[in-house]
């Protein structure tokens, strides 16, 4: 390189990171960074396998019919695309539960570890990166999408047990990411330091009339340490008023008070997970998130739609078995209804600085860690998307077949952006992203 | 090459100073002195000698001037010392003109105005200042008010931890293997009762459906108990295993480190967490073997400042305590320029920290709020017991009972607003750490009961009081003379006072963790771990005398028993003990107590020589009272290269033989030249370069007497007889225990408290008591 050259390209560098805030990846901080067309990503999870009748379609293309179990989705039709024929292929140690968990997301083998479940071989973490975690690490190593959290991972109900069964995410072998589940505990992920400084804002003036009151009482002699103390009380406010105003676009999520993380709450945590979860992404904190309620063998009680038994127990019911299956439709409508919702809310929102609204320009995942309950099979898992679909031909049912989830993953994340060759074991991926 | 020396007794000044040598100044003097027509014989008159001329730069009322000499006219040279200091040297440019009766007559007048104790004594004019909480008793305070919701706490009587063994993955009762007490969790080659085949006979006739169940197949084992460290800050913890685990510390909810799944090899497994020096924190370590790697497992941590260990068995205790709740934050450190750490510098770090802690307490308190309030969500009456929990808490943090219109600020108005329950008790706890009610404790106005809680807890503990000193007070009790006798003498005992005193122990002895470095070619085997197993063995020994013997203050420096592990037995080839630590007699006749402790001999000498100076000094200010000034300058001591011949007495002889250096050194070197038995880390010798070491000196008493000191032991023995050493060891422990100097107390108190200490045998927990009364002002004898 000649001299000349050099410099010029050194000069380019330096005008590429103007700032500190640049250096050091803070570019979330700044405030005109352009916003080019977002993308994102939000994968949903529900578990115990899925009720073949009342959800799958009939009819293959856009006149699809949105039995009980999608019917909540019939405002989004358009925008949704039913497939058919998705297969978790990747065998090994492990469960069906274990595996169906483990490796839906990373498209890997769970390592050799020393959790049993049943009678199968013991396993332990997954052995790579999952593909909401790939795909967020791709956006935050590109210029225009970096955010603060790049990921965050929302849970409804996952028990407080860190074990195979109830961690879908990996930042890589053995780095299983803990969703979390109580949603003022995900408030304070998001907005803890904010609230903090809030907090003390509205305590400014009962501080002060306490100092007040303290400081007349005192003797003469102390006054002198007392005055330098309440200099400082005057500083704190001054620092406080004037940094208070950080500037989100929309005001942090006012959230309910005291909902206990419970069974029985089920419904009004769901809702809450779902606003943060909103509110997140139009303050731009993150452009994937995860939402997955309870665990692979999860045993939620919906008492509140009428059914009393523990999901997973109902899941092993024979589907001939008509009242359970029945059950099962109305847990998963229940699921689907969550799933609208969450649409329902990103559609009302306009997309900052885009066309469109804010569904357009994200994609929606429902998926499962089993096809069919009582079989525990891992083929023809549910897998509902939502969303703009980002190239992908929304409005319709479509089957495929046997297609290993890892093409479907290759086939988001290039999607999305991130030109993957390859994702999960090499043998899954031969025939590269699948079209949809 | 120089170590450093922190910076002790009454002097104003850096905290660190580095001493080279002292060459100390006693007095000196621009002016001339007053010279009268040589032939008149009649009486000087002192006051106007004085105020004619060594005013000018002393002060008119011997209180120094700060162009030209700043300290006051005080010291604790004998008169005639004084004098001949005077005749000597002042006025500096000619010490010849005032000699004879004017220098006697104006020696005489400084004497008795300024410079005897007696008169600085009646000179003081000091009060109970207000000062904040010291970041100790900041820490030791919140702690204190979560702890008063819970049972009290007694000196421990076992150590070691709970541990269950399991003959499968899960803990059926009938799989189980053994109870018992472990000392700790050092199993790095194999856990007991484990079998690698999983054949446990002692299990046999338990029903055999269970034992095909794949669940029990494996083996388990879990330990419990508290955790209570001897530093206070951030701890490294790490577990060695490859088997699956999880461990609590101080979090009854969450895992410090979860690593039941295990399908990695990674053995080390490091967290960090804050602990409290003293305090129990509830510890819980659960280990899984499945289905058949080895069962091997250690735990150990890195304290602050100490090497990585095994965490010991003196550091457990099978009892399962409530979790601590302190903040972590850091603070400034706190003024410590009087000789004492106490709180009267208030800076813009200062209180930011303190709103850093308030808001980390009440954050945790949040999250906590059920089960600190023992109710839960579903409970209809939650609301109710959160609110009184939160109005005790407030009490509690001021010590104090709450008028209506305190409860309304401090709790009920923040109930009424619409927010989380959780947001309600962050406020009410924000408020309460915030308020000078609570960072000026001093200055609550209380009644007569809360006041005598207030003291006796700050006094001993730096605390708050606890649970059962709470419910005296409740019952106004506690004026009672016999519960009051009683409830003292339990808290002198409690662990809160004993962590307190080895605070004290650290600050006196120079035993904080500073590392030494020592010349790797003169002791090779010294190193972080044999200086941490000096500090432990001289907390052994301290703790020893003061808890399991009497508590005789003359034994902390004539006993010869001496506490050593392995390690440090082979390093001060001694014959090597059993595991752990025990206490051995060692060179009979010639150690004496700290004085020759390997871990004060270490820190008081240079990387490869001994410090006569520096132990000199410290002897001196700390154990004597002797008041030194610093050296003008620093000094490099003169090395071996000097004269590869000379002892390091002869060089430090020579080095300080001036007249202006002897003035100190004739206080500092025969103090120091007693304790050359022990070099630069603290072993025996008997000779230095194949000289035979001298340790015979003579030191000059401020009465004038000449003591003739022959080793440690003759310097022990003065020492313990020593009226102004005993009355030194008593202002030190009562500015550390109360944060004011004594005379703040009114002037009798040291002679009162001395009085009372000579007719106890000199028993430091007796001191203590006396010490807590007296800063409540409880009459000490009326009791």
């Amino acid at each position: 390189m000649k001299r000349r050259e050099f410099l010029r390209s050194s000069c380019g560098a330096i005008l590429a990171f103007p700032g500190l805030s640049t250096a050091t990846g803070l570019r979330w901080l700044m405030p005109d960074r352009k916003r080019q067309t977002a993308k994102r990503l939000v994968v949903m999870f529900s578990p115990n396998g899925m009720v073949r009748n009342g959800f799958w379609p009939q009819t293959e293309g856009p006149d699809f019919e949105m039995d009980q179990v999608l019917r909540p989705l019939e405002p989004f039709r358009e925008k949704t695309l039913v497939v058919h024929g998705v297969c978790n292929q990747v065998r090994g140690d492990g469960d069906n539960h274990m595996r169906g968990m483990g490796c839906l997301l990373t498209g890997n083998e769970l390592l050799p570890g020393n959790i049993q479940g049943g009678s199968h071989t013991p396993a332990g973490w997954a052995s790579g990166i999952s593909i909401d975690q790939e795909i967020s690490r791709y956006l935050q190593s590109t210029d225009h999408n970096q955010t603060r959290f790049g990921s965050l991972e929302f849970g409804i109900l996952v028990p407080d047990k860190a074990d195979p069964w109830t961690r879908m995410s990996f930042l890589g072998p053995n780095q299983p990411v803990a969703p979390i589940s109580d949603p003022y505990r995900m408030f304070e992920k998001m907005y803890g330091t904010l609230k903090d400084k809030e907090n003390l804002l509205s305590l400014l003036g009962d501080l002060k009339q306490d100092f007040g009151q303290f400081q007349s009482s005192a003797i003469p002699e102390d006054q002198a340490m007392l005055q330098r103390h309440q200099k400082f009380l005057q500083s704190m406010e001054k620092e406080l008023t004037s940094s208070s105003n950080v500037n989100y676009p929309v005001a942090p999520l006012e959230l309910p008070a005291n909902v206990a993380n419970v069974n029985d709450n089920m419904p009004d945590l769901s809702k809450m997970q779902i606003d943060l979860l909103v509110n997140g992404f139009q303050n731009d904190l993150n452009r994937v998130a995860t939402l997955q309620y309870t665990n692979s063998v999860g045993q939620a009680r919906m008492k509140f739609i009428g059914v009393d038994e523990g999901h997973h127990a109902l899941s092993h019911h024979p589907d001939k078995n008509e009242k359970t299956q029945e059950k099962l439709r109305r847990i998963n409508t229940w699921y689907c209804e969550q799933l609208a919702y969450l649409c329902k809310k990103l559609q009302a929102i306009p997309e900052p600085g885009s066309n469109g609204t804010m569904l357009d320009h994200t994609l929606v995942v429902w998926t499962n860690e089993l096809g069919h309950g009582n079989s525990h099979s891992l083929n023809d898992l549910p897998f509902v998307m939502v969303g703009g679909g980002f190239g992908f031909e929304m409005g319709r049912f479509t089957k495929v077949k046997r297609v290993s989830t890892t093409r479907v993953w290759l086939a988001i994340a290039q999607a999305m952006g991130h030109e993957l060759g390859q994702f999960g074991l090499a043998e899954l991926c031969k025939d590269g992203a699948i079209k949809l | 090459m120089k170590i450093r020396l922190k910076k002790s007794g009454f002097l104003p000044g850096p905290p660190v100073i580095r001493v080279g040598l002292f060459i100390t100044i006693w007095l000196t003097c621009h002016s001339l002195c007053f010279a009268q027509e040589a032939t008149n014989q009649s009486i000087p008159d002192a006051a106007k000698i004085y105020q004619a001329q060594c005013a000018s730069c002393h002060g008119k009322n011997g209180e120094g001037k700060t162009e030209f000499f700043e300290d006051p006219l005080i010291g604790d040279l004998s008169l005639s010392e004084l004098t001949q200091y005077i005749v000597e040297t002042m006025p500096e440019e000619d010490p010849d003109s005032c000699i004879g009766e004017e220098a006697k007559a104006v020696a005489q007048f400084i004497y008795d105005k300024y410079y005897s104790s007696d008169a600085q004594l009646r000179n003081t004019k000091a009060r109970i200042e207000l000062s904040h909480l010291t970041v100790r008793q900041f820490r030791q305070s919140v702690a204190g008010i979560f702890d008063s919701f819970e049972r009290e706490l007694y000196p421990p009587e076992e150590n070691g931890l709970a541990a269950n063994y399991f003959g499968a993955r899960n803990w059926t009762d009938n799989k189980r293997l053994a109870e018992q007490t472990d000392p700790n969790i050092d199993y790095g080659d194999g856990v007991p009762f484990f079998d690698p085949d999983g054949n446990y006979p002692q299990l046999a006739n338990t029903k055999k459906k269970k034992a095909v169940n794949q669940m029990n197949v494996g083996f388990s084992a879990y330990w419990n108990g508290s955790l209570i460290p001897s530093e206070t800050g951030m701890h490294e913890i790490i577990v060695e295993s490859k088997n699956g685990f999880r461990l609590k510390i101080n979090d009854t909810e969450n895992d410090l480190i979860d690593r039941r799944v295990r399908s990695d090899e990674v053995v080390e497994h490091k967290a960090t967490i804050f602990l409290m020096a003293g305090h129990p924190h509830p510890f819980a370590l659960e280990m899984f073997s499945y289905p058949k790697p080895p069962a091997k497992i250690r735990v150990l941590w890195k304290p602050p400042g100490r090497p990585l260990s095994v965490i010991p068995e003196t550091a457990f205790i099978p009892e399962t305590r409530p979790e601590v709740i302190a903040p972590a934050t850091s603070f400034p450190p706190d003024d410590s320029s009087y000789g004492f750490a106490r709180g009267i510098g208030v800076s813009r770090s200062w209180d930011d920290a303190t709103t850093s802690a308030a808001i980390e307490v009440a954050n945790r308190v949040s999250e906590r709020i059920w089960r600190l309030c023992k109710t839960k969500p579903t409970d209809p009456n939650a609301h109710q017991k959160v609110k009184d929990f939160c109005r005790k808490f407030v009490s509690r943090a001021f010590v104090t009972q709450l008028s209506a219109d305190e409860i309304q600020f401090f709790v009920d108005q923040h109930f009424e607003k619409e927010i989380s329950i959780q947001d309600q008790v962050k406020r009410v706890v924000i408020l309460t750490l915030k308020s000078p009610r609570f960072l000026y404790p001093s200055a609550q106005k209380r009644d007569r009961q809360h006041q005598i809680a207030h003291g006796l807890a700050m006094t001993l503990w730096d605390s708050v009081p606890d649970r059962r000193l709470f419910s005296f007070v409740e019952k106004n009790k506690l004026t009672q003379p016999k519960i009051l006798e009683n409830e003292l003498w339990r808290m002198v005992d409690h662990p809160n006072s004993r962590e307190k005193l080895n605070s004290f122990f650290r600050f006196w002895l120079h035993a904080s963790h500073e590392e030494a470095v020592k010349d790797s070619q003169s002791f090779p085997d010294f190193d972080a771990y044999i200086q941490a197993d000096m500090q432990e063995s001289l907390f052994l020994f301290l703790e020893n005398i003061v808890w399991k013997q009497d508590g005789d203050y003359r034994q902390l420096f004539l006993s010869e028993d001496l506490f050593v592990n392995p390690r440090l037995a082979k390093f001060l080839r001694l014959k090597p003990s059993a595991k752990g630590f025990e206490k051995v007699t060692v060179d009979p006749g010639k150690r004496a107590g700290v004085l020759t402790h390997p871990y004060l001999m270490t820190e008081l000498a240079y990387h490869k020589d001994t410090s006569p100076i520096h132990r000199g000094v410290f002897v001196a200010k700390n154990l004597l009272g002797r008041r030194l000034r610093q050296p003008p300058e620093d000094v490099e001591p003169l090395t071996e290269e000097f004269d590869p011949k000379m002892t390091t007495r002869q060089r430090v002889e020579h080095q300080t033989k001036d007249t202006t250096c002897m003035n100190c050194h004739k206080v500092i070197n025969p103090l120091g030249f007693s304790l050359e038995n022990f070099d630069a880390v603290g072993r025996y010798r008997e000779s230095e370069k194949d000289k035979e070491i001298d340790v015979t000196s003579i030191y000059r008493t401020p009465q004038g007497e000449q003591v003739s000191l022959k080793g440690p032991r003759d310097l022990a023995e003065f020492l313990v007889n020593n009226e102004t050493s005993q009355k030194s060891f008593i202002k030190h422990l009562f500015s550390h225990y109360t944060k004011h100097p004594i005379e703040a107390f009114g002037t009798e108190k040291l002679d009162l408290l001395h009085s009372r200490f000579r007719q106890n045998g000199f028993n430091i927990k007796s001191l203590l008591v006396d010490i807590a009364k007296v800063s409540t002002e409880i009459p000490i004898d009326k009791y």
